[in-house]
């Protein structure tokens, strides 16, 4: 199991606000610097995913392993995730669970 | 040892520690499947091992350092409070966040014991907890229990009489000082990464989390254009189950109460030769009463019913989400729409829910807008003037009240967030709960208690009104016309205080001559159950009675209610010659000429809907908000109820008397602008005094 923010070789990461992701987009937690979101799951270290933001919306929703959130956008935005790019013919990076054993 | 114990129940929201609560202590206290559902503590005994343990259910918090007043509560609690054990909630399918919390209060020095919740829908996730490795982990005692179901309740008494009789005090028993769990964000990082290990070590998944149910439903109900469209049709569906689905039970329940305890005790009443004042008060007073509170056990079981599955299904969190940019608009956080929806249960209930907001801005304005939404003591209000004047379509008149309720609440947030109540809604984050059937047991018991609750309030008001006023009537007759035969309203000193002012109604189609739906103004402020309380005695007084004393069969009468109802339900053809509406024919006969049309009745409702919140709310507003917010509220929503109320009734009637509607919508026109100005001053005056 691939340990959460630590790339797997023949892929690379990149920074980005949690915000900038589309639907779909996944990425392990680097930074979080609101205290709510952190003390609620969203620290780093985390593998989320986002399943809705349109950017007419205040609010993204994410999974975060089994649990969903609904978070403000001006949070997200100062949520840095660190996304892996997997190379071109590799499957995309998925989340890697909250804490479990496959 | 364990002679007044207390156990109090700690976790994170939304993991179930009030179906716990309930399951171990009997009690029934309000479940719901979203976080911050309970927002103050609650207390009951628990039999333990022969003894008596007081057990304490806390609002959940992540970290002990609460945001909000309700997560202060629980810190405060456990700081200076001690309790004796701590039972530990943990949502197994959400166990490493679960375990911060477990592993901070260990830090705290309580002397825990872990209740894995939530297991059967961990399992359902393919989640096996292996609860002897995390006991290990953690050198705390781990039940497994599925409180919604009871199981693993005996084995959790087990547990804690175990716990309870350990030797010696736990590690670091003195009392720790505000503060001291939580020594900076290095420590938290540090439980953080401790909880993610163990959860690891003791999680065995079946397959990867994926895409859920919940997922695929949420894609279409937080739409931006089926969002909106969707919640009304859940609300328009709740008051269609309301309204529509339970009038035959009304009818039913109107003509077999009004058998046996007016028309009956009537007829036995005057068979033995008592008094026409004895029997007004008796039959037409305690009588009717009680067959208005009895009237309303259909749709306020109802509606409980349906806000219970509602609520215990996940959709609350998602309608914050649908209205996030509503709510924007007016300064508040989409999460101040739940204290809203729970508002139309009951008012007192929505402006307790306000405490999951952090600021005291947005909890003020929400506590201010919650009584906009209609809750369940306004119902049967609507019911019997759906009933009287608009019989086929009354599901759609109650859905337009609720609907113009949120519309003016969204208004009022408006005017007040652009004068005296600026700024920007705080940001959050909100979990989404997966969505769920709530078991029917809990559902039905939350109505039944709700019920309970309604029937032991409303029964105490209405009754005591309707009594008061028929004694009222009597006296009136034999001060006012020394009239020993007939009571009649008319004289009474209710009647002088209804009609004096009266003429403040004028504009919304109350004439002198309906002072009772004045009185029934003014009695509602008590609670607004008891507006059809005091309407029933002050309309129908000697016109129930069903003919001539004598002639009344008590089985004829419940053969026909049971007819009526076979009928309502289309269980039989109707037959034709039963009556439509019970066996209220006097009052709402007496209403329809009262009222005269289906608009000032209409104008009569938007003012019960917007007026002022009933007494009991208006204490909690005070307690809450502070007097001078509660105040305000009562003067705001009653200048504004008298304003839409009349501009209706104005409107429609236009034609009728061009020049005196004219006049009325330039008054309104004038006091509004006058209202807006005075608050906008008083706004820039805050402003300044801030500066």
């Amino acid at each position: 199991m691939t340990a959460p923010g630590h790339p797997a070789a023949g892929r690379h990461a990149t920074r980005a606000a949690l915000a900038e992701l589309t639907a779909g987009g996944a990425g392990v937690i680097a930074a979080n610097p609101d205290r709510r979101s952190r003390e609620m799951g969203l620290a780093p270290g985390a593998a989320v995913r986002v399943t809705r933001n349109h950017r007419r919306d205040h609010a993204l929703v994410i999974a975060l392993g089994d649990a969903r959130f609904f978070i403000s956008r001006r949070i997200a935005e100062g949520i840095t995730v660190e996304r892996e790019i997997a190379p071109r013919g590799a499957g995309a990076g998925g989340e890697s669970g909250q804490g479990a054993k496959s | 040892m364990t002679a007044g114990v207390t156990v109090a129940l700690v976790g994170n929201p939304n993991t179930g520690k009030t179906t716990l609560f309930n399951a171990l202590t009997g009690a029934r206290e309000r479940t719901g499947n979203w976080s911050g559902v309970t927002v103050a503590r609650a207390e009951a005994e628990m039999a333990l091992a022969g003894t008596v343990a007081r057990v304490v259910d806390l609002p959940g918090i992540y970290e002990l350092e609460g945001h909000t007043l309700d997560e202060r509560e629980t810190g405060d609690y456990l700081r200076l409070r001690r309790p004796g054990v701590v039972v530990n909630v943990v949502d197994a399918s959400s166990l490493e966040r679960s375990l911060c919390l477990t592993l901070a209060l260990r830090a705290l020095g309580m002397r825990l014991v872990t209740a894995l919740n939530l297991t059967d829908v961990a399992e359902r996730r393919g989640l096996r907890i292996d609860a002897a490795a995390l006991a290990r982990a953690l050198g705390v005692p781990v039940v497994p229990v599925v409180a919604s179901r009871g199981e693993g309740i005996e084995a959790l008494r087990e547990a804690l009489w175990q716990r309870l009789g350990e030797a010696g005090e736990p590690a670091g028993t003195a009392a720790p000082a505000a503060g001291d769990a939580s020594i900076g964000e290095a420590a938290a990082q540090a439980r953080r990464e401790r909880a993610r290990a163990i959860a690891h070590a003791v999680t065995r998944r079946a397959a990867p989390p994926g895409e859920r149910v919940s997922d695929r439903v949420d894609r279409w109900l937080l739409h931006g254009r089926v969002g909106v469209p969707a919640f009304l049709a859940i609300l328009y569906a709740i008051f269609w189950v309301t309204v529509r689905a339970t009038q035959p039970l009304v009818e039913f329940t109107d003509a077999f109460a009004g058998a046996l305890l007016v028309h009956g005790p009537r007829a036995v009443l005057e068979h033995a030769g008592c008094p026409a004042w004895l029997v007004a008060v008796l039959a037409d007073g305690a009588g009717a009463g009680l067959v208005a509170v009895a009237t309303f056990i259909p749709p306020i079981f109802a509606i409980f019913l349906c806000l219970g599955i509602l609520e215990g299904s996940g959709y609350m969190p998602r309608a914050a989400f649908v209205m996030d940019r509503l709510l924007r608009a007016i300064g508040l956080p989409g999460k101040a729409f739940i204290p809203l929806v729970v508002g139309f249960g009951c008012t007192v209930p929505g402006l307790l829910a306000t405490r999951t907001l952090a600021q005291r801005r947005e909890r003020v304005l929400t506590m201010l807008l919650t009584p906009f939404m209609s809750c369940g003591a306004r119902l049967p209000v609507y019911t019997v003037f759906a009933l009287a004047f608009f019989p086929n379509r009354g599901d759609r008149i109650v859905f337009a009240l609720y609907v113009i309720g949120i519309a003016l609440a969204v208004l009022s947030g408006l005017l007040l967030h652009r004068t005296i109540l600026p700024g920007a809604g705080a940001d959050y984050v909100l979990e989404l709960p997966p969505y769920q059937f709530p078991p029917w047991r809990l559902c039905l018991e939350h109505a039944w208690f709700n019920l309970r609750g309604f029937l032991a309030r409303a029964g105490r008001v209405i009754v005591s009104v309707a009594l008061a006023l028929s004694v009222l009537n009597a006296c009136g007759n034999r001060l006012l016309r020394r009239d020993r035969t007939s009571p009649s309203p008319d004289s009474s000193v209710s009647a002088a205080i209804g009609r004096a002012i009266t003429p403040v109604f004028h504009g919304m189609g109350i004439d002198d001559a309906n002072w009772p739906a004045t009185v029934g103004l003014m009695t509602g402020v008590l609670a607004k159950e008891s507006v059809i309380g005091t309407l029933d005695v002050l309309y129908a007084p000697g016109q129930t009675a069903p003919g001539a004393p004598g002639s009344f069969s008590l089985r004829h009468e419940i053969r026909s209610s049971l007819r009526e109802l076979a009928e309502g339900y289309r269980l039989i053809p109707r037959s034709g010659s039963s009556s439509p509406h019970g066996s209220w024919p006097g009052m709402l006969t007496a209403m329809r000429g009262a009222f005269g049309s289906g608009a000032s009745a209409f104008a009569y409702l938007l003012f019960v809907l917007i007026y002022s919140p009933c007494l009991a709310a208006l204490a909690v507003l005070a307690r809450e908000a502070g007097w001078r917010w509660m105040a305000f509220s009562v003067g705001y929503q009653t200048a504004l109820a008298w304003m839409v109320s009349t501009g209706f009734y104005q409107v429609v009637t236009w034609h009728r008397h061009p020049g005196a509607s004219a006049r009325y919508l330039a008054a309104i026109a004038c006091a509004a602008a006058l209202g807006g100005l005075l608050l906008r001053r008083q706004g820039l005056r805050m402003r300044e005094g801030a500066a």
